[in-house]
């Protein structure tokens, strides 16, 4: 191993030991669901936002509160609804009577972790000013621009049952999320263990591992970490194979996209790629970490065709035939 | 104006157009010119053909007011005469007259005898009123015809034995393609199965370290060859295992490997090192030196010569449990 990158390898190894921590603190509370908690960490290093899709009752919620407790966050989950209005997530001014001035009431935007519940259900106006605070990490309210303080994360969720009523997100709202997670269900073993835990009435008491400060500081290690010029091109290869596809022996998926993944999804993939490594206490990436996290920065950035929704091909089957087919360097 | 100067012009008008329709009348009741024409149906003819020249003496009148004489004909030049007929057509000019065209014709049907040039010679008829006082003699120029080449019409009753024989060959002929490709194809295969053969006495771990031995010699790059030499393994896995493994990442070959049976934990151990080792080399900038390469270069060889004596071993046993 080169030398630069042994030293990046140990210390990368000493940097992500909170890793162990966190997820050590977070299994106290949620079974199983390591898919999640892994991408909640990967949103978390790498400063993507994350789109999670799941059924009501899959401790989304409760991990993403608990991750905040770890790391010592503040939290705060807006439960997205018809009547919303961008002032009650942003805030707005208030008049002061006493002073006759207009003071400053900040939303619950002013968070580091945020949960937006069912973000499909508020219209396209409040979704818009959410994604654009995702996006610029600060907010106006008057003529003031006020910074997020960092780390800041949006884990939006959507409900895949109940459609009717909903604002669905545009393409390009979407696309603005690094990750869009499908949870599913637990294990029969692992909500068995559900059962006992959350049926004696005991409290769980969920230790903070570290300062917000460690959170920042592990960012720039994920950012240092080593990708060689192989995982480049294959990560290359990976998105365009998305927008031509005859190009990479995969002529069969033509038809079926509409349109293929945007830039982003290369910056997306390589960014969460190296949070993967960090994950693993690793200072290179390797096309394991591509694989792992492809998935999930892909999903959401395909656009199937008529067709390929006629014949009931999603694009997780789309992204999946890519990852089967594309030769790892 | 006068009434007798009135009566004048009237009387003048009436003789004007009486006469003008008596001239009209009269004029169409003398008959026309005698007409004689010598016309052949062509004028290039083949040597061995017939052909016809017609001889057609006209004039108008009615049938039976004129007597026409039998045509006078110069010798035949180059042409043979072979038969003659004659024809009388009468055809009405209007209904409201009793004038007609009385029609004579004379058919020559001729043979030309040899190439060159031929004539038809002149032909002179003695037209006389019904009396028998001659009238006029008509006549008509003698006409050149070319006599080319002899054309010989094709014997279609011919063409049903020549289609019967086009078709048995082509029967024949696809037959016998379709013989000699199934004996083809059947040496093929016996050919494919002796190779097969061959290739079963014939371990593909030899193969493998025929081609690693190849790279080491050819690739200098130490960094570069555990790159091939990682490919190559990855390439006897799919062979050996029939899986594919090249679009999965180490892991996930280790995972699926370990649901094979014939792999032993301390294969996979061998492999999970070489495939580590060269990721390490590969995405890590690993530095390796010449005894470095040459320790993996042993340690693949190693592992593949192993397999050829855990699949004798293997062999051997299914020997023994057949017989």
């Amino acid at each position: 191993m080169n030398k630069s990158i042994k030293e990046l390898n140990e210390k990368v190894a000493k940097a992500s030991k909170f890793i162990d921590d966190i997820k050590k603190e977070i299994k106290k509370v949620i079974v199983g669901q390591e898919y999640m908690i892994d991408r909640l960490l990967i949103g978390l290093l790498s400063a993507g936002h994350i789109l999670l899709e799941g059924v009501p009752g899959l401790a989304k919620t409760l991990a993403v509160k608990t991750l905040a407790q770890t790391i010592r966050t503040k939290f705060q989950r807006i439960q997205f609804t018809p009547d919303l209005l961008p002032a009650d997530l942003i805030g707005t001014l208030v008049f002061n009577q006493r002073t006759g001035n207009f003071v400053t009431k900040k939303g619950p935007i002013f968070a580091n972790l945020i949960l937006a519940d069912e973000i499909n259900r508020a219209p396209a106006k409040v979704q818009s000013a959410l994604l654009e605070a995702m996006q610029e990490k600060q907010v106006t309210i008057g003529e003031t621009t006020y910074s997020l303080s960092e780390p800041f994360l949006v884990l939006a969720t959507q409900n895949p049952i109940e459609q009717e009523g909903t604002y669905p997100l545009p393409e390009a709202q979407i696309d603005r999320f690094m990750l869009k997670l499908k949870i599913s269900y637990p294990e029969k073993d692992e909500e068995k263990e559900i059962i006992y835990r959350y049926t004696t009435g005991k409290d769980i008491d969920v230790k903070p591992v570290i300062k917000p400060d460690a959170i920042i500081k592990a960012r720039a290690v994920v950012n240092n970490i080593y990708v060689d010029e192989k995982i480049i091109n294959y990560i290359l290869d990976i998105v365009f194979s998305t927008r031509e596809p005859e190009r990479y022996g995969l002529k069969e998926l033509k038809p079926l996209i509409q349109w293929g993944a945007s830039p982003r999804a290369s910056l997306y993939l390589t960014m969460a790629a190296k949070a993967n490594a960090f994950l693993k206490h690793r200072g290179y990436v390797t096309p394991e970490d591509v694989r792992i996290i492809g998935m999930d920065v892909l999903r959401h950035r395909i656009i199937v065709s008529y067709e390929a929704e006629a014949e009931d091909i999603t694009s997780d089957d789309i992204v999946k035939k890519i990852f089967d087919t594309i030769e790892v360097p | 104006m006068k009434l007798h100067k009135k009566i004048i012009l009237i009387w003048i008008f009436i003789l004007n157009n009486t006469f003008l329709y008596g001239v009209t009348n009269i004029s169409t009741h003398f008959p026309q010119k005698f007409k004689i024409t010598s016309l052949p149906e062509t004028n290039y003819v083949p040597l061995n053909k017939r052909f016809n020249v017609t001889v057609e003496i006209r004039y108008e009148g009615s049938p039976g007011e004129f007597i026409i004489s039998e045509p006078y004909i110069e010798k035949f030049h180059n042409l043979e005469l072979v038969s003659t007929s004659v024809e009388n057509l009468v055809e009405n000019i209007s209904e409201d007259t009793n004038l007609k065209i009385i029609k004579k014709r004379y058919i020559y049907t001729l043979m030309p005898k040899s190439l060159g040039l031929a004539y038809f010679p002149k032909v002179t008829v003695a037209i006389a009123d019904r009396k028998g006082n001659p009238i006029e003699q008509l006549e008509a120029p003698a006409v050149p015809i070319t006599i080319g080449e002899p054309v010989y019409p094709t014997d279609y009753s011919k063409i049903y034995i020549f289609m019967i024989i086009l078709f048995s060959i082509i029967i024949i002929g696809l037959t016998g393609l379709y013989f000699w490709k199934k004996y083809k194809l059947k040496k093929e295969a016996e050919r494919r199965k002796l190779e097969e053969m061959e290739k079963a006495k014939i371990p593909i771990e030899d193969k493998y370290i025929k081609d690693l031995i190849q790279k080491d010699e050819q690739i200098r790059a130490p960094n570069q060859f555990y790159s091939e030499a990682a490919k190559l393994v990855k390439d006897y896995i799919e062979e050996k295992y029939q899986i594919r493994v090249k679009d999965k990442s180490t892991t996930e070959i280790i995972n699926l490997l370990k649901t094979i049976k014939e792999i032993s934990e301390e294969q996979l151990t061998i492999i999970k090192s070489i495939l580590e080792e060269s990721d390490i080399v590969k995405y890590a900038q690993g530095s390796v030196d010449i005894s470095r390469k040459t320790e993996y270069k042993e340690r693949i060889k190693s592992f593949l010569q192993e397999n050829i004596s855990k699949s004798q071993e293997v062999k051997n046993e299914q020997i023994n449990k057949g017989a």
